[in-house]
C-alpha cells in the first residue's frame, strides 16, 4: 500500500517534463469544463436578475376575483406567493383619471411599485400620492400633511356619487413621463378604506402571484399550471393574464443547456484524447521499468495503482489551479462579454447586473462538477495506460517499444534508401495512426475554418443592405395584439396613416433627399394553417413597382411577373414560410382573412412563386403582392415603411431633418443604414469573439496535442534513433529528417484543415443562409483567417520541432541505444 | 592477400589509452571503464569477455565512437577520434565502423533490403548491388529482403544485422553480445558467418561476449573486470 | 499491537463517538424542532380564530376524541383540494429540515461499517499472505542450507582429488626419468637391467620424437604449406570415412559410434583435411572414454551452416581447458590425458582446417562426456 504511493510519488517527481504536460492539459479541460457552464449559467442568471430589475415579477394575474375565491386560492398548493389589487373609487380630473387603488405588501413587491419617500397607507384615512396628481389637484403637500381628496367609489354598476374625505399623506409614489402624458394616475389606500367603502360582495379583485418551483418550469408549463388553476377556482379564461414579458425574458431556450453539455461533451472528448495519449506515450516509455517492478513481485493491481495515483497526484495539483484560472477567466469573460456590446435596455441591464456583482457565478455545483467531470476525465484517460502497464509481463517489458503494430509482412522497397525514403517509411510504417494524428490535428483547424468561414459571410454592411435599400427608413411603429393599448394596433392606426401625403412633401422638400420608395403591409390571418387552434397570425407585404425587378430576381420557385400579380388573385410565398408550413406548394390556394382598416376581408390566392427575399423586400412579411394591390384590398393607404434614397453627402443632414420632423407625430420610426450595420456588428461581433476565445481554447488543446504527437514520434523511437545514429546517421541528417516528418504532418494538418474546413464551411454558409442565421446572405471565403491557420500550423509546428529535436539532442546516443536493454 | 594480412598483423587497428568513463559522482561513482590500455590488431577476431557490469559494454561503445570518455583516447587507424566533431565523427564512423548489437536493432519500418542498404544510403553512396546481393545470399537471407524485420525469427534478424554492418565496408565491426538472444545452435552458425565474412573481407572484428564457448572461437580474448582489462 | 494499527482503532473508535454523540444531538434537537413547532401551530391557530382556542389545544394535545381515522381522512381530502399532492406535496419542516442530517448519518454509518469490514478483511487477507511468505522463506532458507553444505563436501573432495592428481602426474614422469639416469648410472645393477632401464629411457626419447613430429606438422600448417582446397564434396562421405578410420580402435575399446541421418546437401570442401579435422575428435573422444561408451554425432543442416555436434561419453573438457584446448601443444590436466601418449596438435589442428573452410567449432561439457560442435558452410 505505501510502497504503492511511495512508487507513485517517485514516478511523479520523476516524470517532471510529462507531468507538467498532463497538467497543463488538465488545467486547460479544468478551465473549459468550468468555463462554459459558468458563462452559460451566469449568463442565465444575469438575464433573470436583470428582467427581475426590469419587468414586474408576477407570473400571471387573475382579474375580477371574489374575496372568497381569493381566500380559496390563497392555500392553493401551486402558488408560491400572491398580491391583491382592488380598484376602490376614482378621483375625478380635468380630461384624466386617477385611479384609487388599495394594494396589499406582496402586490407593491411584485408590481415594482416602489414609493419615492415614506410609506404605504395602513390607517383609513391614510394615502400614498404621486406629485402628478397633487398637480393635478392644485395642492402642494408634503408627507404628513392632510389633505381633501374628492372621488367616486366603484361600485358593481359604475361609478357612485363624488365624495370628498381628509386624507393623510404617507407616501410620494413616482410620477412617470407616460403618466403625465396620458393624463392618467393612481393612489394608494388603505385596507381599511377599501374595505369601509366597498362591501365585501362587490370587490372584485386582480391576484397576482407567483407559482411555486417555476425556476424549473419551462413558460410553458407555468401558464400552463396557472391556467388550470383558473379552471379549478372557476375564473374564467378571459380573466386570466400571464405576464408574457417577464415569462418571456425569463424564458431559457432548452436547447441552450443542450448547447452547454454539447460543447463540454467536445471540451472532454479533446481532453480525454490530449491527456490519454501523453500518459499513454509516457507508458511506452516506462514500461519497462513497470515490468521491473513487476518482476519484482507487484501484482497487476498495484501497478494500475501505480499509474492511477501518478496520474491522480498530477490531477489533484492541476485542478485547483484550473478552478482558480476559471474563476478568474468567467468573471471577466461574463464582464467583457456583457458591458462591451451594448443593446437594448434588457442588455444594458445585464451589463450592469454582471459590472455590480449582483449575483454570483461561482457556483458550488458547477466547481462541484468541474471537479468531477475532470477527475473522471483523467481516470478515463489513465485507462488505456493502466492496462498496458498492468498487462505487460516482465519479459514482454524488457523489449516493449510502443506497441507498433505492423500490419503487413512485406514491403517493397526502394533499391538506394536515402533520408525522404527513411522518412517515409516511418510515416507510412502505421499508416492508421499517421492518418489519425493528421485527422486529429486538422480537427481544430477544421472548425477554425468553418467558424472563419461563418463569420466572415456574416458582412455587416451586407446584411444591412438586405433589410435596408436606402440610407434612412421611416416605418409605423405599430404592435400587434397588444391588449394594454389597443390604440397601438396596425387596424387603428391605418385609418389616419401618419404616413400620409403631408408627410411627404414635408421629407422631400429636405435637401438631399432624392426619392422615397413606399412598402405596404396588411396584417392578415391564415385560416388553413392553425397556431393552438388559432388562425396563424402573418402579415402581407405591398411593393411597390420600383421593386418589381428586384422581386421577379428573388424567385426560386415558379414564375411571375410584378404585373400578372395586380390582377388580385394570385400571391408570391416567402421561402422562409416553408418552415412553417413546409407542405404548402406552387399553385395551392391561401385562404386569408386580412385585417382592412374597416374590419376583415376574406379572401383566396393562389401561390404562384415561391420567393427568398431580403428583408428590405419583404419586411419579414409571409406573402407579398403589389402595393397597388395591398392597398386597393384594405380601402386605406397601408403605407408602412418608407424607404428614403438620400444624396450620400447629405445622409446625415436629411436624419436629423427627419428626426425633427418625427419628434412631433406618434406611431413612427426611423431608422438608419448605419444603424443596421453598428447592429449587425455588434451581433456578429459578439458573436465572434465568443467562438475566437472558443477557438484559442482548442487550439491550445490542438498544440498540446501536437507538442504530444511529435514528442511521441521521437521518444517512442528513442532507441530507433540512436541505432540509425550508431549505424551512419549523423545529428544534421537526423533534424533533417525529423523536420521531414513534421513538415508532412503540417503538410496534411493544413491541406485537411483548408480542403475540409473550407468545404465544410461553405456547407455551413449554405445552411446558415437557408436558415437566416446571423442574416448570412452571400460566400466570402475567409482569406486571411485560411492565411492566419497556415502561418500558425507552420511556424508552431517548425518551432516545437526544432524544440523537441533540441531535447532530444540533450540525451547522449547510448542512453538512446541503451532504453531498451 | 595473405602477404598483406601478414603485413597488416602487427598494425594496431583500434587503440585506446589510459581511458576512463565513470558513472554517477561521490561515493555512488561507478567506474565503467578505468584506465584501460589496449589494442586491437587488424584482422584480428577479439573477443572481449567480463561479466555483466564488467564495463565491457561501455568499451565498445568508446571504441565505436559512440560514447565519449571522460579521458583518454581512442584511436582508430592512428586517428584520435575525439578529436573530432560530432558531425565529422559521425561520418568517420559511419565509414569505419560496423555495428551489431544484441538486440538486432533493426528499423521495423524498412524491409530487409533496405536496412542492409541504410548506412550506404545515409553516407550518401550508391549501392553496390552485387555485392550486397552475394552477402544476403552468403548469410542465407537472400529470400527475405523484402520482408519486414518482425516477422523474422531471432537467427535471421541477427543476419540482416551482420548484413547492414558489412554492406559498407567498414573496416572494424564492433559487435556487442551479438549472440545473447539466439539459441546456443543458431549462435554458433552466425559467429561463424561473422568470423567467416570478416576473414574473407579482411575486416577486424571486436565482440564483446559474457560466453566463454565464444572466446574459444576467437583469436585473442581481453577479459574485462571492474573497468579493466585483466588478462589477454 | 503496532502503532499503526492503534492509530486506526482510536480513529475508528473516535469517529464512531462522533457519530453516537452526534446522533444523540440531532434527536434531541429534532424533538426540541417538533414541539416548538407545534407550539407554533397551535399559536397559529389560536391567533386565526381566537375564540376556538380551547378546542386548539385539546386538538393538539391529544384531548379531543375524535377518530382518529376519520381525521386523516378529512387532512387528505383538505390537501388534494388545494393541489397539494403529487409535485406539490409537502413534508413537515422539521422532518424535511432534519432528514439531510439523519441522511447523512446514515451514510457515515454506513461507510464506517463498511470501511470496517473492508479492513477486517484487508487484515486477514494480509495475515494469509504473512504466513505463506514467512513459510515460504523458511522453506528457502532451508534449502539453501543444504545445498551450502552439499557444494563444500564436493568442493572439499575435488580439491583433494586436484591436489592428489597433480602431485601424482608430477611425480611420476619425474622419478622414472631421473630413475633411468640413476640406474643406468650405478654399477650396481646387472648389464641386463640396465639395458632395460636405458630401453626404457629410449621409450621417453621416442615419446619426445612424437612430440617433434607433431610439432613439424603444426609449423607446416602455420606456415601454409598444407594447402586446402575446397571442392564440391560430400559431408555424409566425409563423415563415413572419419569415422571408419576410427573404428577399428572404437571396436576395440567396445564403443560404439551412431551418425544420424540427415540431409546430404552440397558443400564445398577439402576432403582430406576435413576428414583429418574429424578424426582428430573421433580419436580424442575414443581415446577419453571408458570401454563400453558410446559416441554420438548429430549433423543438422541449418540457414547458411551445417552444424554437426560430436558427443562423447568420455571424460569432457574442464570449463577451464576449453578456451585452451584448441591451442598448439596444449593438452588437457587430466589424468588420462596425461597417461596417454599426444602432442597437443590434434585440436589445434582441426580448428585450423574449420575455420580456413569458414567453419568454427567449440567445445562444451556434454551430457555425460565433451560435446564439440562444429559448424561448416553450406554452399551459397
Amino acid at each position: 500500500m505505501n510502497t504503492v504511493n511511495q512508487t507513485a510519488w517517485a514516478n511523479f517527481k520523476k516524470n517532471r517534463g510529462k507531468n507538467i504536460l498532463t497538467g497543463i492539459a488538465i488545467v486547460l479541460t479544468t478551465v473549459l469544463v468550468f468555463v462554459i457552464p459558468t458563462i452559460g449559467f451566469g449568463q442565465i442568471d444575469a438575464q433573470m436578475a436583470a428582467v427581475n430589475e426590469l419587468y414586474p415579477t408576477f407570473h400571471g394575474m387573475y382579474r375580477g376575483v371574489d374575496e372568497k375565491t381569493v381566500e380559496e386560492m390563497r392555500p392553493r398548493a401551486e402558488v408560491e406567493v400572491m398580491g391583491l389589487r382592488q380598484d376602490v373609487a376614482q378621483i375625478p380630473i380635468e380630461d384624466g383619471v386617477v385611479q384609487m387603488l388599495y394594494c396589499d405588501e406582496t402586490m407593491l413587491k411584485l408590481g415594482k411599485t416602489d414609493l419615492e419617500t415614506g410609506y404605504p397607507p395602513e390607517r383609513d384615512n391614510e394615502i400614498a400620492v404621486s406629485e402628478g396628481i397633487l398637480e393635478q389637484l392644485g395642492i402642494t403637500a408634503g408627507i404628513g400633511d392632510t389633505i381633501q381628496i374628492p372621488f367616486q367609489v366603484i361600485e358593481p354598476d359604475g361609478l357612485g356619487y363624488e365624495q370628498t374625505d381628509e386624507f393623510v399623506i404617507t407616501g410620494i409614489l413616482p410620477t412617470t413621463k407616460e403618466q403625465r402624458e396620458a393624463n392618467s394616475y393612481f393612489a394608494l389606500a388603505s385596507k381599511g378604506f377599501m374595505e369601509d367603502k366597498q362591501p365585501e360582495d362587490s370587490r372584485k379583485y386582480r391576484v397576482v402571484f407567483r407559482i411555486a418551483g417555476a425556476d424549473s418550469m419551462t413558460m410553458d408549463a407555468i401558464e400552463k399550471t396557472f391556467e388550470e388553476m383558473a379552471a379549478d377556482l372557476g375564473i374564467p379564461q378571459s380573466n386570466v393574464v400571464s405576464n408574457g414579458d417577464y415569462l418571456w425574458a425569463n424564458y431559457v431556450d432548452p436547447a441552450f443547456y443542450t448547447g452547454v453539455v454539447v460543447v463540454l461533451f467536445v471540451v472532454v472528448l479533446a481532453g480525454i484524447l490530449t491527456i490519454c495519449s501523453i500518459y499513454y506515450i509516457s507508458i511506452i516509455y516506462k514500461v519497462q521499468e513497470y515490468g521491473k517492478i513487476k518482476a519484482l513481485g507487484a501484482t497487476k493491481k498495484q501497478i494500475r495503482q501505480m499509474v492511477f495515483r501518478e496520474g491522480m497526484l498530477v490531477a489533484g495539483i492541476a485542478i485547483p489551479i484550473g478552478l482558480a484560472l476559471g474563476s478568474v477567466f468567467a468573471k471577466v469573460g461574463l464582464r467583457y462579454l456583457w458591458t462591451s456590446f451594448a443593446g437594448n435596455d434588457l442588455v444594458k441591464m445585464i451589463g450592469q447586473v454582471i459590472a455590480q456583482n449582483k449575483i454570483n457565478i461561482w457556483k458550488p455545483w458547477i466547481f462541484g462538477m468541474a471537479i468531477v467531470v475532470t477527475l473522471l476525465t483523467v481516470a478515463v484517460s489513465l485507462v488505456r495506460p493502466m492496462q498496458i502497464a498492468s498487462q505487460i509481463s516482465p519479459v514482454e517489458a524488457m523489449r516493449y517499444d510502443g506497441g507498433m503494430k505492423i500490419q503487413k509482412k512485406k514491403r517493397k522497397g526502394h533499391q538506394q534508401m536515402s533520408l525522404a525514403g527513411l522518412t517515409g517509411a516511418n510515416l507510412s510504417r502505421n499508416k492508421k495512426r499517421t492518418g489519425l494524428t493528421v485527422v486529429t490535428l486538422s480537427l481544430t483547424g477544421i472548425l477554425f475554418m468553418i467558424l472563419s468561414t461563418i463569420l466572415s459571410c456574416a458582412d455587416a454592411k451586407e446584411i444591412a443592405r438586405e433589410s435596408m435599400f436606402d440610407d434612412l427608413r421611416i416605418s409605423v411603429d405599430s404592435q400587434r395584439g397588444d391588449k394594454m393599448h389597443p390604440e397601438r394596433e396596425w387596424t387603428v392606426i391605418c385609418k389616419n396613416n401618419p404616413l400620409n401625403s403631408s408627410l411627404e412633401k414635408e421629407i422631400l422638400r429636405i435637401p438631399g433627399v432624392k426619392q422615397i420608395t413606399k412598402s405596404s403591409e396588411l396584417q392578415i390571418w391564415l385560416k388553413d394553417l392553425l397556431d393552438e387552434g388559432e388562425p396563424w397570425g402573418s402579415g402581407l407585404a405591398g411593393i411597390p413597382e420600383a421593386y418589381a425587378s428586384r422581386m421577379e430576381d428573388c424567385i426560386v420557385q415558379g414564375k411571375v411577373t410584378y404585373e400578372e400579380l395586380l390582377q388580385g388573385d394570385k400571391v408570391v410565398m416567402n421561402k422562409s414560410f416553408l418552415h412553417w408550413a413546409p407542405d404548402w406548394k406552387l399553385g395551392d390556394t391561401v385562404n386569408m382573412v386580412l385585417e382592412c382598416g374597416d374590419g376583415q376581408v376574406e379572401k383566396s390566392f393562389e401561390i404562384v412563386a415561391i420567393a427568398d427575399m431580403p428583408e428590405g423586400l419583404s419586411h419579414y412579411a409571409d406573402f407579398l403582392l403589389p402595393k397597388e394591390t395591398v392597398d386597393a384590398l384594405s380601402g386605406y393607404d397601408m403605407d408602412y415603411y418608407w424607404s428614403i434614397d438620400t444624396d450620400k453627402k447629405q445622409t446625415k443632414s436629411v436624419e436629423e431633418a427627419l428626426k425633427t420632423i418625427l419628434e412631433e407625430r406618434e406611431f413612427l420610426e426611423l431608422k438608419t443604414y448605419e444603424e443596421e450595420v453598428a447592429y449587425n456588428e455588434k451581433n456578429s461581433g459578439f458573436t465572434a469573439q465568443i467562438c475566437y476565445v472558443f477557438m484559442t481554447v482548442l487550439g491550445c488543446i490542438g498544440i498540446m496535442n501536437l507538442v504530444n504527437t511529435l514528442i511521441n514520434s521521437i521518444y517512442v523511437r528513442r532507441r530507433e534513433l540512436g541505432i540509425l545514429q550508431a549505424i551512419g546517421l549523423s545529428e544534421k541528417q537526423m533534424e533533417q529528417m525529423l523536420q521531414l516528418e513534421g513538415l508532412f504532418y503540417t503538410g496534411g494538418t493544413l491541406g485537411l484543415s483548408l480542403c475540409v474546413g473550407s468545404l465544410a464551411g461553405y456547407l455551413v454558409f449554405l445552411y446558415a443562409k437557408e436558415n437566416r442565421i446571423l442574416g448570412i446572405v452571400s460566400f466570402h471565403y475567409p482569406v486571411w483567417q485560411a492565411v492566419f491557420l497556415a502561418a500558425a500550423v507552420i511556424v508552431i509546428q517548425l518551432a516545437l520541432t526544432c524544440l523537441v529535436i533540441r531535447v532530444f539532442r540533450r540525451q547522449s546516443m547510448i542512453e538512446r541505444i541503451r532504453f531498451s536493454e | 592477400m595473405k602477404q598483406e594480412r601478414g603485413k597488416y598483423m602487427s598494425e594496431k587497428i583500434l587503440e585506446t589509452q589510459d581511458l576512463c568513463k565513470y558513472y554517477g559522482s561521490g561515493e555512488n561513482t561507478v567506474k565503467a571503464i578505468d584506465h584501460t590500455t589496449m589494442y586491437i590488431q587488424r584482422g584480428e577476431f577479439t573477443a572481449i569477455v567480463g561479466r555483466s557490469g564488467s564495463g565491457k559494454s561501455t568499451l565498445l561503445h568508446m571504441l565505436g565512437a559512440l560514447d565519449r570518455p571522460d579521458s583518454g583516447k581512442v584511436l582508430i587507424e592512428g586517428k584520435d577520434v575525439f578529436s573530432l566533431k560530432d558531425e565529422r565523427l559521425a561520418i568517420f564512423r559511419r565509414r569505419k565502423i560496423g555495428f551489431v548489437f544484441q538486440n538486432f536493432n533493426l528499423i521495423p519500418s524498412l524491409n530487409v533490403w533496405e536496412n542492409i542498404v541504410l548506412p550506404i544510403g545515409l553516407d550518401k553512396k550508391k549501392v553496390d548491388r552485387d555485392f550486397v546481393l552475394d552477402l544476403a545470399a552468403r548469410i542465407g537471407i537472400k529470400e527475405k529482403l523484402e520482408s519486414l524485420p518482425n516477422t523474422l525469427s531471432g537467427g535471421q534478424q541477427q543476419r540482416v544485422a551482420i548484413a547492414r554492418a558489412l554492406a559498407a565496408k567498414p573496416a572494424i565491426i564492433l559487435a556487442d553480445e551479438p549472440t545473447g538472444s539466439l539459441d546456443s545452435s543458431t549462435e554458433l552458425e552466425v559467429i561463424s558467418l561473422l568470423k567467416a565474412c570478416v576473414n574473407e573481407y579482411g575486416q577486424t572484428l571486436v565482440m564483446i561476449t559474457h560466453d566463454e564457448t565464444i572466446a574459444q572461437m576467437a583469436d585473442r580474448a581481453l577479459v574485462i573486470a571492474d573497468g579493466k582489462v585483466v588478462s589477454k | 499491537m503496532d502503532k499503526g494499527s492503534f492509530k486506526r482503532v482510536v480513529l475508528f473508535g473516535g469517529l464512531l463517538f462522533c457519530v453516537i454523540i452526534g446522533n444523540v444531538v440531532f434527536m434531541l434537537a429534532w424533538a426540541d424542532t417538533v414541539r416548538t413547532q407545534d407550539e407554533e401551530m397551535l399559536g397559529q391557530l389560536i391567533l386565526m380564530k381566537p375564540q376556538d382556542e380551547k378546542g386548539y389545544v385539546s386538538v393538539m394535545r391529544g384531548k379531543q376524541a375524535a377518530d382518529r381515522e376519520a381525521a386523516i381522512r378529512m387532512g387528505r381530502i383538505a390537501d388534494e383540494k388545494y393541489g397539494y399532492v403529487g409535485d406539490y406535496a409537502v413534508t413537515s419542516p422539521a422532518v424535511a429540515a432534519f432528514f439531510p442530517v439523519q441522511a447523512f448519518l446514515t451514510v457515515l454509518l454506513a461507510l464506517l461499517l463498511g470501511v470496517l469490514i473492508l479492513f477486517q478483511k484487508k487484515r486477514q487477507d494480509q495475515t494469509d499472505l504473512e504466513i505463506f511468505a514467512i513459510r515460504d522463506s523458511l522453506d528457502q532458507a532451508l534449502e539453501e542450507n543444504k545445498n551450502l553444505k552439499d557444494r563444500m563436501e564436493r568442493e572439499e573432495a575435488k580439491t583433494k582429488a586436484l591436489v592428489t592428481d597433480v602431485s601424482h602426474q608430477l611425480k611420476t614422469p619425474l622419478a622414472s626419468l631421473k630413475m633411468c639416469y640413476e640406474i643406468a648410472d650405478t654399477s650396481s645393477f646387472t648389464r641386463e637391467e640396465q639395458q632395460t632401464f636405458l630401453a626404457q629411457g629410449l621409450c621417453e626419447v621416442n615419446k619426445l620424437e612424437n612430440l617433434i613430429r607433431s610439432l613439424v606438422q603444426v609449423s607446416r600448417l602455420e606456415a601454409n604449406m598444407i594447402q586446402i582446397r575446397r571442392e564440391k564434396a560430400s559431408l555424409k562421405k566425409i563423415l563415413h570415412n572419419a569415422v571408419d578410420s576410427v573404428y577399428m580402435k572404437a571396436y576395440d575399446r567396445g564403443i560404439s559410434i551412431s551418425v544420424n541421418e540427415f540431409e546430404d546437401r552440397e558443400v564445398s570442401l577439402d576432403s582430406h583435411w576435413t576428414q583429418e579435422a574429424l578424426v582428430n575428435i573421433l580419436d580424442n573422444g575414443v581415446k577419453y572414454s571408458e570401454q563400453g561408451t558410446s559416441i554420438e554425432i548429430r549433423v543438422r543442416p541449418m540457414l547458411s551452416h551445417y552444424l554437426l555436434e560430436i558427443e562423447d561419453e568420455g571424460i569432457g573438457v574442464e570449463r577451464e581447458e576449453a578456451n585452451r584446448i584448441f591451442q598448439r601443444f596444449y593438452r588437457g590436466q587430466a589424468r588420462q590425458v596425461q597417461e596417454t601418449e599426444g602432442s597437443g596438435v590434434g585440436l589445434y589442428l582441426t580448428r585450423k582446417i574449420l575455420e580456413a573452410q569458414g567453419g568454427t567449432i567449440c567445445v562444451k561439457k556434454g551430457r555425460k562426456g565433451s560435446l564439440f560442435m562444429l559448424t561448416i558452410p553450406l554452399k551459397a
